[in-house]
């Protein structure tokens, strides 16, 4: 071999020996030498929310499950349900009702749910949807809308410990137009069902589920010849908590029932420039005043942070802190891990705010509410403690 | 040796370059701009890091540009180095190799006769170098730090030379110094809800620096006709630059978000001043010593002084015992022998304690072939001390320096 072809391969062999032969493993030796700015130093800001209101948002789960009817101490509720199979495909209905004449309409609800004495009674009244409703976008104002100038189509007294089902008898020109088809028909929008305002009792019928499902059974046909249909599938729901209504704006208040969220920010601009954060908590303090507590869902409360500034809806599982908490003397202090949110609105992301919502705010009737930054115990309001360092 | 080859072995130094910064080194690294690498050959490094007034035909010499008037042929000089570091801080110990180039020079004799030669090449300048890892007790847990330096300043240069005698010569390069710092923070905490974070602080810096070198014979009489006389002084003088800087910072955390804020100034460097001696006892053995100063006491970084500096020396001493040129001698007749000790008063002064190095030096030239010689340099030494928390360095470094000749610039023989 020439030598310049050797000495080449030598450099090359030279030079992968010595890059590739690096140890890069940390050592502590050093730790003296390394300049006091180099070790980071941590510091805790503590951050009063500048805000804090509450807000009725649209559910995106598409109702509660259970159809609850009644009033108890704190909470009246009333629902809301359709057959979706006569709404949105008529073809189910038989053309014949539409030339027949119907001899009866029955709508069966399964109780599954109660809450009060057993044995006490209380009225159920239904009455007719005349607006159109969507379940996705629904809330307490939706609600109050459809609600207005409606009448009773029927009453029924059901006793609170009861498990059979429940009929009730429906006026069969009802049925009849929401049987109609052609361009004069009426698209049906369901039903609400509401109790006597002395009620002293809920009660929750079965919503959606296949067994404890609304049945209606309509019999129709002639005096010589009867047939009946029964629609169940696809009922659609919603529950409502309605008895007092705490004013939104000025109280931070999460309640099941009524998908009402509480919004809460906090101006982080405190933080020093190039801080990195290490650990967020997000307290609040609960104000036992306005709260319904539920005698079994716990650990239900998320914290999330606020997308778009104008919309208070949240992508689920996107950055959902569990809420968890910690029963004191005197205080229930309700404290989130926030430091991923926090950490992005340090960042990339607008600091829009936290929006916190119950897991169950379709399902149940409890309410948390909290303190306020107005609260006069300075030491009860929302605060965000951020825990960072600083180079 | 013909271009082609010379190119292909730049182009791998170079890439080289790339990969060879390994993170690791001394945490003295941490300060200023970084562990200073002083340019020279691998010879003068063998000879106690001397070179200021060191001259000859084959020397391609970056201390002082005047000696390039001395070239006779193009020549090409790539070298590498690898260094291993013993650390202990009086409780723990450590250690690490790291590799890396020392950059390449290209010189090409354009008119001989009139010490006229152009050269180009590159070699760095300072090195940044550590990875240490640190914990810290905070609450009910602990925060343990990786901190890593990397990168350093290199200088990219072009000069020439101009021999106004045999005895008096002159040298000038205009050097582009560019380069990376950068500083690294990797935080884990063992507390519950705590979330690790990443912390980056880059510092891009470029700027223009004039390096001048003069050597003067003439104070002892020739021995040889034509030949500078055998003791040579030779000075230099670096000026001060001023780098353009621009810092990033950025952080990262385990959810992949990051934020950049940047800020621009200037690291303001020091000029450097050496002098030195060379005598050629006699045609095989030469003795040198070097003083050089640098006022580090000058050095600002956005404007603001660094009081973990201080204005440095480093002198060093050497003797080379040249190998025969004869045909027919013995390997180790032919090869070059080199000896030195180098005494380092750092730029580094950490918390008021003076970091300094103390080296001695071997060295080599092993002539490969009728056109190339390999030269290996080796320091063996400590720096600093156990003292005030600091660190004692056990410093190992070897160079290997490959110089390849050609003669390209000869005037067509007329028939």
């Amino acid at each position: 071999m020439r030598p310049e072809l050797l000495l080449l391969l030598g450099a090359v062999i030279i030079l992968i020996t010595f890059t590739t032969g690096c140890d890069e493993d940390p050592t502590s030796v050093g730790e003296g030498i390394l300049p006091d700015e180099d070790f980071i130093a941590i510091d805790t800001l503590i951050i009063d929310a500048y805000e804090s209101f509450s807000v009725d948002v649209p559910t995106t789960t598409g109702g509660s499950p259970t159809l609850f009817v009644g009033e108890n101490e704190k909470k009246r509720v009333m629902s809301i349900f359709r057959f979706d199979s006569l709404l949105t495909d008529r073809n189910i209905t038989p053309d014949t009702i539409d030339a027949s004449e119907v001899f009866d309409a029955t709508l069966y609800l399964t109780p599954e749910y109660y809450l009060g004495d057993s044995t006490e009674t209380i009225s159920v009244e239904l009455f007719e949807v005349l607006s159109g409703w969507s379940p996705e976008g629904f809330n307490r104002d939706v609600f109050e809308i459809i609600n207005r100038g409606n009448e009773s189509l029927y009453t029924s007294s059901v006793m609170l410990g009861d498990t059979n089902a429940v009929e009730f008898s429906l006026p069969r020109p009802l049925m009849r137009k929401w049987a109609e088809k052609g361009e004069q028909s009426v698209i049906p929008q369901g039903l609400i069902l509401k109790s006597n305002e002395d009620a002293n009792g809920i009660i929750g019928f079965g919503g959606s589920a296949d067994d404890n499902a609304p049945r209606l059974r309509i019999i129709y046909g002639s005096e010589e010849e009867q047939d009946t249909v029964v629609f169940s599938r696809n009922a659609r729901a919603f529950a409502a908590n309605l008895k007092d209504d705490p004013d939104l704006q000025n109280n931070l208040i999460v309640q099941a029932g009524t998908a009402t969220r509480a919004i809460v920010r906090f101006d982080i601009s405190e933080l020093p420039r190039g801080a990195l954060i290490h650990n967020a908590q997000l307290e609040l303090t609960k104000n036992p005043d306005l709260s319904i507590p539920h005698p079994t869902i716990v650990d239900s409360l998320f914290a999330h942070h606020i997308i778009d500034v104008n919309k208070f809806t949240v992508r689920e599982a996107n950055r959902g802190e569990l809420i968890r908490v910690e029963t004191g003397e005197n205080t229930t202090i309700y404290r989130a891990t926030v430091s991923e949110i926090t950490q992005a609105w340090a960042t990339v992301e607008d600091n829009n705010g936290l929006i916190i919502r119950d897991d169950h705010e379709t399902l149940g009737l409890h309410r948390t509410s909290f303190y306020t930054e107005q609260a006069e115990d300075a030491t009860k309001r929302p605060r965000l403690k951020i825990i960072y360092s600083r180079l | 040796m013909h271009l082609r080859k010379i190119t292909i072995i730049t182009i791998l130094l170079f890439f080289g370059l790339e990969i060879a910064w390994a993170t690791g080194g001394s945490a003295y690294s941490r300060f200023g701009v970084g562990e200073r690498l002083h340019m020279g050959s691998v010879r003068s490094l063998g000879m106690g890091g001397t070179g200021l007034a060191l001259r000859g035909p084959g020397n391609l010499n970056l201390s002082n540009p005047a000696a390039w008037s001395d070239l006779q042929v193009v020549q090409f000089t790539g070298s590498l180095f690898y260094e291993n570091i013993n650390f202990d801080d009086g409780i723990n110990t450590g250690g690490i190799g790291t590799g890396t180039i020392n950059g390449a020079t290209l010189a090409m004799p354009v008119m001989p006769s009139r010490g006229i030669t152009l050269s180009l090449g590159f070699a760095p300048m300072t090195r940044v170098g550590y990875n240490i890892e640190t914990t810290r007790e905070i609450e009910d847990g602990s925060q343990i730090t990786e901190h890593r330096g990397s990168g350093g300043i290199t200088n990219i240069y072009a000069g020439t030379s101009y021999r106004f005698s045999r005895n008096l010569s002159i040298g000038a390069m205009a050097m582009y110094r560019m380069g990376i710092l950068t500083y690294e923070w990797s935080n884990q905490y063992t507390l519950p809800g705590y979330s690790s974070g990443y912390t980056l602080r880059d510092l891009d810096v470029n700027g223009l620096a004039g390096h001048f070198g003069i050597n003067f014979s003439g104070l002892l009489p020739s021995r040889q006709e034509n030949q500078p006389g055998p003791l040579t002084i030779g000075l230099t003088f670096t000026t001060p630059s001023r780098l353009n800087v621009e810092e990033d910072y950025t952080i990262n955390y385990d959810i992949g978000v990051d934020t950049t804020t940047t800020r621009t100034g200037t690291i303001e460097l020091p000029y450097i001043a050496g002098i030195g001696i060379s005598y050629n006892i006699d045609r095989r053995n030469t003795i040198a010593i070097d003083l050089r100063y640098e006022p580090w006491e000058d050095f600002r970084k956005f404007g603001n002084p660094d009081n973990q500096l201080r204005n440095s020396y480093r002198f060093g001493a050497g003797w080379e015992r040249h190998g025969r040129q004869e045909i027919g001698s013995g390997f180790f007749e032919r090869t070059t022998f080199r000896l030195g000790f180098l005494y380092n008063a750092s730029y580094f002064n950490i918390r008021g304690t003076p970091i300094n190095e103390t080296l001695v030096t071997f060295g080599m030239g092993i002539p490969l072939s009728g056109i190339a010689v390999l030269d290996i340099g080796a320091q063996v030494g400590v720096r600093g001390t156990t003292d005030n928390n600091l660190q004692r360095d056990t410093l190992f470094r070897v160079y290997f320096s490959l110089n390849m000749f050609e003669r390209w610039f000869v005037p067509p023989r007329i028939e």
